[in-house]
């Protein structure tokens, strides 16, 4: 009777799972595999980034990386899918297969250089120090025993830590998990300050009225954004850059540009 | 709230509700039987499964959720000869069943244990099988006695599903997050906060009529 | 003879607790097993009813061998010779055991019901009965914990007369009574045993079993007298 009832249970299990496999994803690469022979690729990004990758009022994606991944997909003759993921995981994501591409607002730095490999920049950027408008702040050195905010594994961080003197300097340095959180707790008046993607701060900015905050004039230094992919997969890198190039010289690249940062 | 927030946020809470509702309810599904199992393996007379089993349970409960639904869909790729690539879908699930599974067996057990021998006893010279024994006299006292135990858990079950962010799943705590990254505004998560309240509330209610239900005795 | 007991033996941990005991109880007779406390009248009583393994002898009931030894070693009853077996022999428990959970009609008809000894409507009807007999009537909706300890030994009684065994056992059953309801007790078991029933009584109540016995065995240090006393 028991083990009636063990069968069962087993049974029900298998049967959920099953189901629940049925739906939703699928891999769409192995890694170590050449994948540039398939004819449908992934894209990961933490849909919650805006400007570059987010979700609009209909919860449809939309932002800066979308509209230039479709555009490159067309080019290189592919579909591309979009998987939301965990920023925290993106380069885990890559190399487990489950993405091809980390597409959302991916910042090269030379640690990162190491474990995956960066197409042609397509965006130049820069780690800027935002402060509330009524601070007293105007350099790096006054942040000295103060918090300065900033979010966790982004290029803001690495770019800080450039900085040990800085960092030591510092009340704390702490981490979030999103920007959104890191401006939250500047405005909470925990942190004096926070480093932050300028691309991002500005759209940030930009909704919450500018004249709040103030950008200092000192910086963590200038970035470029560009797409990561898999070491192994040079053929598909290689087919993105031509699909960039293409862009730039068609002015599809201007055209894009414009729509989402034309108040630069 | 300004309206804008609120037109996007109540459409993306609804279908972040459908996984959070749905991890939820497939979780307390399966694991809730499944406990009563893996409880009477615990206790089994045979070592082996009785050590196996605690081993489990000693895992499951000994690290967070939150890594084990890492584990079960980066690293369990990794393992040698039974190694397997689970969707994102099925490792939510298959870490949450584990890990739940875990906590009410050991809740089920403490109160399987808890009944007097003499019902055991009784039912045996009475005749009845160990399995109608099991079925109709003691597990029907265990659930009486163990009701506000699983309650306990099955209130924490709603807040861990918002753990299915590390594997990019969208769920109402996400939901809130995209919103209020959209809009720089922090209100998205209070709503979010409220439908947790909500759902709550609803389940304090439905387990508080359940234990009513079994207290027609002493 | 409906209960035969030879040469039964039983240790616990190395420990003797009673050593090659013999007795048998005829159909009808009334039995006390008495001793002193720790001497084992209660793990005789529990052999018989099948919740312990003796480690020497046999016991029979009803032409049945719920023990029986074969070279050296003591075989046990096989499944469905059980399932027979325990239709045949009822225990009362020095603290009733009812089912907390289920109301006395329930905890009445379950057993029958399951083991397809009866139909459903039945094993009400035999249920109702028996409450009668037994003074009880219109409890069968009540709970346990609704009932005195009276009512609740006699529901146990009930319960365990359903499906008309030839042996009732009791353990210690005037040891939460009070004096008058120990001679309702009395007359309970001097009803069932005129219907046939064979009733095996452990008790250290002297007095009780001076009202009662019709055959006294006593246990001390692991050996057993059998005494019949004047009473037909």
């Amino acid at each position: 009777m028991k083990k009636f009832k063990a069968m069962k249970l087993l049974v029900l299990l298998l049967t959920v799972l099953t189901m629940a496999s049925g739906c939703a994803d699928s891999k769409t690469a192995s890694p170590g595999k050449e994948s540039a022979e398939k004819t449908s690729y992934t894209m990961g990004l933490d849909d919650t980034f805006a400007p570059m990758g987010f979700r609009d009022e209909k919860g449809n994606l939309a932002g800066f990386d979308i509209d230039l991944a479709n555009e490159a997909a067309k080019r290189m003759g592919v579909t591309i899918n979009f998987q939301p993921i965990d920023w925290t995981m993106k380069e885990t994501e890559l190399n487990a297969g489950n993405i091809d591409f980390i597409w959302n607002g991916y910042t090269i730095t030379d640690s990162r250089k190491e474990k995956v490999n960066f197409s042609q920049t397509y965006l130049e950027n820069s780690q800027i120090i935002v402060v509330l408008a009524g601070s007293d702040v105007k350099t790096k050195a006054e942040l000295a025993g103060k918090s300065v905010a900033v979010q966790a594994e982004s290029s803001a961080l690495d770019a800080v830590n450039t900085d040990p003197d800085f960092v030591s300097s510092l009340k704390e340095l702490v981490e979030f998990s999103t920007n959104n959180e890191a401006f939250m707790d500047v405005e909470a008046g925990r942190s004096e300050a926070l480093v932050v993607d300028e691309v991002l701060a500005r759209y940030y900015m930009k909704q919450k009225g500018q004249e709040k905050y103030r950008v200092l004039e000192e910086n963590f230094g200038d970035e470029e954004y560009a797409v990561g992919v898999r070491k192994s997969d040079t053929e598909l890198l290689k087919k993105l850059n031509d699909a960039f190039d293409q862009m730039r010289s068609d002015g599809t690249y201007e055209k894009i540009y414009a729509k989402w940062f034309s108040e630069n | 709230m300004e309206s804008k927030v609120l037109e996007m946020l109540v459409p993306m809470t609804l279908e972040g509700l459908k996984s959070t509702i749905g991890v939820f309810a497939v979780t307390l599904a399966t694991s809730l039987p499944l406990s009563i199992l893996v409880a009477k393996m615990r206790m089994s007379r045979n070592k082996i499964v009785s050590s196996l089993t605690g081993i489990y349970i000693y895992i499951m409960r000994g690290t967070p959720l939150l890594l084990q639904l890492m584990f079960i869909f980066f690293g369990f790729v990794f393992v040698p000869y039974i190694g397997y690539a689970f969707s994102r879908t099925q490792a939510i699930f298959i870490a949450f069943i584990l890990n739940y599974t875990a906590y009410f067996a050991e809740i089920f057990r403490g109160g399987i244990n808890s009944i007097d021998i003499g019902q055991y006893e009784a039912a045996q010279v009475l005749g009845l099988s160990r399995a109608r024994a099991f079925m109709k006299i003691i597990l029907p006292q265990v659930i009486k006695n163990v009701l506000p135990s699983i309650g306990n858990e099955v209130i924490a079950l709603v807040k861990d599903t918002s753990l299915v962010y590390i594997l990019g799943a969208s769920d109402i705590l996400k939901a809130a997050k995209s919103v209020s990254n959209r809009y720089s505004a922090f209100s998205p998560y209070i709503f979010v906060g409220f439908v947790y309240l909500a759902i709550t509330a609803v389940l304090t209610k439905a387990l508080a009529k359940i234990e009513n239900k079994y207290n027609y005795y002493r | 003879m409906v209960l035969k007991v030879n040469n039964l033996s039983k240790s616990f941990n190395g420990q003797n607790v009673f050593e090659d005991i013999s007795f048998s109880a005829a159909a009808g007779e009334i039995v006390c097993i008495r001793g002193k406390s720790g001497e084992g009248k209660t793990t005789l009583l529990r052999c018989i009813n099948n919740l312990e393994f003796p480690d020497r002898g046999s016991i029979e009931i009803n032409s049945l061998y719920l023990y029986k030894e074969e070279s050296g070693q003591v075989k046990h009853a096989s499944k469905s010779e059980l399932q027979s077996i325990h239709q045949e022999i009822g225990l009362v428990f020095q603290n009733f055991n009812l089912f907390p959970h289920m109301n006395v009609m329930e905890n009445l008809i379950e057993a029958p019901v399951f083991l397809k000894k009866m139909s459903s409507d039945k094993a009400k009807e035999r249920a109702l009965e028996l409450l009668e007999q037994l003074e009880l009537e219109g409890k069968e909706h009540s709970y346990p914990y609704q009932l005195s300890g009276g009512q609740k030994q006699r529901v146990a009684i009930a319960r365990a007369c359903m499906l008309n065994p030839s042996i009732l056992c009791f353990d210690e059953p005037t040891s939460a009574l009070d004096e008058s309801t120990r001679g309702q007790i009395s007359k309970i078991i001097r009803k069932l045993s005129s219907q046939g029933m064979a009733i095996i009584i452990v008790t250290h109540d002297n007095a009780f079993v001076d009202e009662i016995a019709e055959k006294i065995i006593t246990l001390s240090e692991g050996k057993v007298t059998i005494e019949k006393t004047r009473r037909p």
